[in-house]
């Protein structure tokens, strides 16, 4: 099987899971209905009412409209990449979903790309990749969120483009020369904190001064959003998930004695908590099999930080949990990517005994991914809510017996005719914002392709093409 | 100049039972009564205990308390409160110590207490058998029996220690035995059969059968004949004995409650599958979920995290023996994916056989290591965890770890723990507290009625062949001395003063 085989055929997966999962058929749209909620729409199409707040981040890099620095929509500004990207495509689409369409898919192909390079680099097996790499995607953080206008699937590609990239260039022996520029990437994306955790450790000492140099883009970026907004930029996101933390460990600090259990009662709710994301991320009998593969293999630790990601991530649930409102499973991302490396890994080695199993793992990713649209189901979709953590446990058999339709969601909404085209031309307006904005998105788009092609991991053209890909789509200025 | 070769004495075997000893009797003294979670945890959901003579009990107890009240005296018992008839042996065994203490509830703190320490004797005797060092069984005994099993149950007048220590004992016992009596089918029927009738059977009763047919095979066809007659027959003889008692009138309770709503999902899933397409992998999704919720529950995570971690990095071989308890939590993870999403109470008991099998590795793992001083320090440190978190409510009148034990917190957020971590034992409501004086003499003179002696002599017959059964296997296995069958023989002949004085 040649190497574009096995890209063609991930690829294919992407798009089919995109197309049977977007606007209405989107778990993360339909999912409000299964709680009594309603979603929202845009340009006709049903999607999960945070893509509200994305448009407006999305239309401000397009051409600095202006935003509600104040509101919970401004937080996305930390993580500028998605939008930017979507704002770039949205100059040649004139359409906001189908931009993000193509973000998504465009992200995600390109993490498919860079997963079966570097197997390759590992000579690894190439049925052994395609099977684990369809297995992959049929995970639910992509069957989820492909579907829809939001910052998931690229956030996401990022990180795990980076760790690649990381993974690649300390095999090659580039060690810590570019941690800096992968922990300055990450620190502007999408929940990075376990990620930076794990190069920081990775690295350790050799990092010395680059750490500072790491830390400076998101440095510049804080103050360029504080001067833009004239110092009323939104904490949304600290005062919901960060302060009730600190303030859950400070208030122990005061009176320990007083509190004595804490410290053990939070972390057994952060183990049961972390255990439950995991599984609502990644398809049990996927974990089981390649946790009991790795016991019985029992590799040696090349990759050490693939091994510290899951390391971070109950560290970080051990201390959080317990005071986080959401306990959402996207918190347990990092470890889907460990999970990957485990199980290509893991794949590999046994393929010869056990590659009838690892079919039939995939057969069943597959149908569970595809459930809803099978089987008009949306029970795995309640899987990998927050809910099914907060709630009783019965609530998701319970879950089990509902059907996409309206007599068993009432709140279920359809799609309606879907506006394609919905972006006008291109406004010239706070041209310096404009600037500054776009400085900042292109330096992280070509810094991460950068890193991605210095790792040989996709295409050495890549950073340029993205960089000249932007200079053209300053043609929404034009007609 | 060098020192002299020193090479400490290791500690005599009694002076490691001993301790153990002390430390059982000082958790039950500390949490007897309304100082036991299993009755304190009412207060924590704003229901009240129950009282059994003075004393603030679960209100289960009282249910335990009328049929040992039958296997007193054959006093007459309500068919429909007779579940607990189906584990004779916890109330046979407190009937038996009334007989001679006269008081109720004496008598089911010596029964708890006695269990407690046969368990322990045994485990040190068979560490011993397997050379293992005494300090490091100390330890890992101390932090065993500092888990919430003990903590929660040893001061309560029900069967929750006696019945699994009969279990333990029993699977303890099964891997002690010689080869040559590993393979009598009539020896392994007997051990089974006294699993069968045990409290929650399921787990351990699937891992012996699996371990005698397909592990630690038969050497001839027909002994596995002999085998399910051996097993088989008590129970069955039990069950259909207790129906012909009963007239037909026995509880169904358990299976109404626990296991009917099981199979009724199950079927309506084989009768329309399609429909249903999702229920196999939702269902066992639950059940992993819980299964996982239910063994931090009972066992202390840092403690299953070293453990686990300690048998990744030593990678032991697993002896056939000892592959019985390497089965007990694969069929918890099984039950838990079959049951779990249909069972209302998702009580964390249900990973009872795992702490069994996480004693085995621990015990296994500390010796490995208890040659390196970090690790030594380690394991002491995760004894003083174990051991404050066990005494948390007596020393800081905390119930928060209470409420990590309880079906409820799995059936809640997750976060609600912390809510009841912050709360004092004296703050809540609903808390209520022992009489004083209670009632430490309760029992008068048993009385026989002539038309019940029937049914007591059978039932009497029966939990004694059960009791000397237990202990004949125990000391065919070496992990308790010879002459304990004869002993407890002889226990129930002096009980049978009761009908004396």
């Amino acid at each position: 099987m040649s190497r574009r085989t096995v890209v063609a055929i991930v690829w294919a997966w992407i798009v089919l899971l995109t197309v049977t999962h977007f606007g209405a058929r989107s778990p993360y749209s339909y999912g409000w209905a299964m709680f009594d909620h309603d979603s929202a729409r845009i340009s006709g199409a049903v999607v999960n009412p945070d893509a509200l707040l994305i448009a407006n981040v999305t239309r401000f890099f397009y051409d600095a409209s202006p935003l509600n620095w104040g509101s919970q929509e401004a937080e996305n500004l930390r993580l500028p990449l998605h939008s930017f990207t979507t704002a770039m495509l949205m100059s040649f689409t004139r359409s906001f979903l189908l931009a993000n369409v193509l973000v998504n898919v465009l992200f995600a192909m390109l993490v498919a790309l860079a997963a079966v390079n570097l197997a390759e680099r590992y000579r690894i097996r190439r049925e052994a990749t395609l099977v684990a790499l369809l297995t992959f995607f049929a995970l639910p953080m992509y069957v989820e969120y492909l579907g829809q206008p939001l910052h998931y699937v690229a956030g996401i590609s990022v990180s795990f483009l980076v760790v690649m990239s990381v993974v690649a260039l300390v095999v090659a022996g580039d060690d810590a020369r570019y941690a800096a520029l992968a922990i300055a990437i990450l620190s502007l994306n999408y929940d990075p904190y376990v990620y930076i955790a794990a190069l920081v450790v990775l690295f350790g000492r050799r990092l010395k001064w680059s750490l500072l140099l790491a830390a400076m883009p998101v440095a510049v970026w804080a103050i360029t959003l504080r001067v833009l907004s004239g110092n009323t930029m939104t904490t949304h996101l600290r005062k919901w998930f960060v302060l009730p933390v600190l303030s859950g460990w400070v208030d122990f600090f005061m009176a320990p004695l007083d509190r004595i259990l804490l410290p053990f009662v939070a972390t057994h709710v952060g183990l049961q908590v972390a255990f439950h994301q995991l599984i609502a991320m990644i398809y049990w009998p996927l974990l089981a099999v390649c946790v009991f593969l790795l016991v019985k293999l029992r590799p040696k630790l090349e990759l050490r930080v693939v091994a510290l990601l899951p390391l971070f991530f109950v560290l970080e649930q051990l201390a959080a949990a317990a005071f986080d409102w959401e306990l959402n499973p996207r918190r347990a991302i990092p470890a889907v990517l460990a999970f990957a490396f485990a199980y290509l890994y893991a794949m590999d080695r046994e393929w010869q005994r056990w590659r009838i199993a690892f079919i039939a793992l995939f057969l069943m990713s597959g149908l569970l991914a595809m459930s809803d649209t099978l089987f008009g189901k949306p029970a795995i979709a309640y899987l990998h809510t927050g809910q099914a953590i907060r709630h009783d446990v019965h609530d998701i058999v319970r879950a089990e017996r509902m059907r996409l339709d309206t007599d068993s969601l009432p709140r279920l909404t359809r799609d309606e005719p879907i506006t394609w085209r919905d972006v006008d031309r291109a406004k010239a307006q706070n041209l310096g914002t404009f600037a500054v904005t776009q400085t900042m998105g292109v330096l992280l788009l070509f810094g991460l392709f950068w890193l991605t092609a210095r790792a040989e991991l996709l295409p050495r053209w890549l950073p340029w093409a993205a960089v000249a890909m932007w200079a053209v789509s300053l043609v929404r200025f034009v007609s | 100049m060098t020192l002299p070769a020193h090479t400490p004495r290791p500690l005599p075997k009694a002076a490691i039972v001993a301790a153990l000893w002390a430390w059982l009797l000082l958790l039950l003294l500390t949490h007897s009564f309304d100082d036991s979670p299993y009755s304190y945890g009412w207060a924590l959901f704003e229901a009240q205990a129950h009282r059994l003579l003075g004393a603030v009990v679960n209100p289960d107890a009282a249910i335990v308390y009328n049929f040992t009240f039958f296997l007193y005296e054959g006093h007459w018992l309500d068919w429909n409160q007779a579940q607990n008839l189906k584990l004779p042996l916890h109330s046979f065994s407190v009937a038996m110590l009334v007989g001679i203490t006269g008081s109720y509830l004496l008598a089911s703190l010596i029964v708890n207490f006695a269990f407690a320490a046969l368990v322990a004797l045994a485990a040190v005797t068979l560490a011993d058998r397997f050379a293992l060092g005494r300090g490091a069984t100390l330890v890992a005994l101390l932090t065993f029996f500092s888990l919430p099993l003990y903590v929660e149950y040893l001061g309560q007048p029900l069967q929750y220690v006696a019945g699994p220590a009969v279990s333990f004992l029993v699977v303890m016992s099964v891997i002690a035995l010689a080869p040559e009596d590993a393979r009598n089918p009539w020896i392994a029927g007997l051990a089974t059969a006294l699993a069968l009738l045990n409290y929650d059977p399921y787990i351990y009763v699937a891992a012996l059968v699996s371990w005698f047919l397909f592990v630690n095979r038969f050497a001839r066809k027909r002994d596995y004949v002999f085998y399910v007659i051996a097993a088989a027959l008590p129970s069955v003889f039990w069950t259909q004995y207790l129906r012909f008692i009963s007239g037909g009138a026995m509880t169904k309770h358990l299976r109404r409650q626990f296991i009917e709503p099981v199979v009724e999902a199950w079927t309506n899933f084989a009768r329309a599958p399609l429909d249903n397409i999702l229920l196999p992998f939702v269902a066992s999704h639950v059940g992993v979920h819980v299964a996982f919720h239910q063994v931090i529950a009972i066992i202390y995570w840092p403690l299953l995290a070293t453990a686990i971690g300690l048998l990744i990095r030593l990678r032991p071989r697993i002896d056939k023996r000892f592959a019985l308890a390497a089965l007990l939590p694969c069929f918890l993870v099984l039950e838990q994916i079959v049951a779990a999403g249909w069972d209302w109470e998702l009580n964390p008991r249900r990973a009872i056989p795992v702490v069994l099998a996480f004693g085995f590795a621990y015990v296994y793992a500390v010796d490995a290591m208890w040659s390196r001083r970090g690790w030594r320090i380690a394991f002491m440190a995760l004894f003083c965890l174990s051991a404050i978190l066990a005494t948390a409510d007596t020393l800081f009148r905390n119930p928060g770890m209470a409420f990590l034990r309880t079906g409820q917190a799995m059936q809640r957020r997750p976060q609600d723990a912390i809510g009841f971590g912050y709360r004092k034992l004296d703050e809540l409501p609903k808390l209520v507290h022992n009489d004083h004086p209670m009632i430490w003499r309760d029992m008068g003179r048993a009385r026989l009625e002539r038309s019940r002696a029937g049914v007591f002599a059978v039932t009497q017959a029966m939990c004694l062949l059960l009791f000397t059964g237990l202990f004949w296997l125990t000391a065919r296995a070496r992990i308790l001395p010879r002459w304990s069958p004869y002993a407890a023989a002889g226990l129930w002949v002096v009980s049978l003063m009761r009908f004396l004085s």
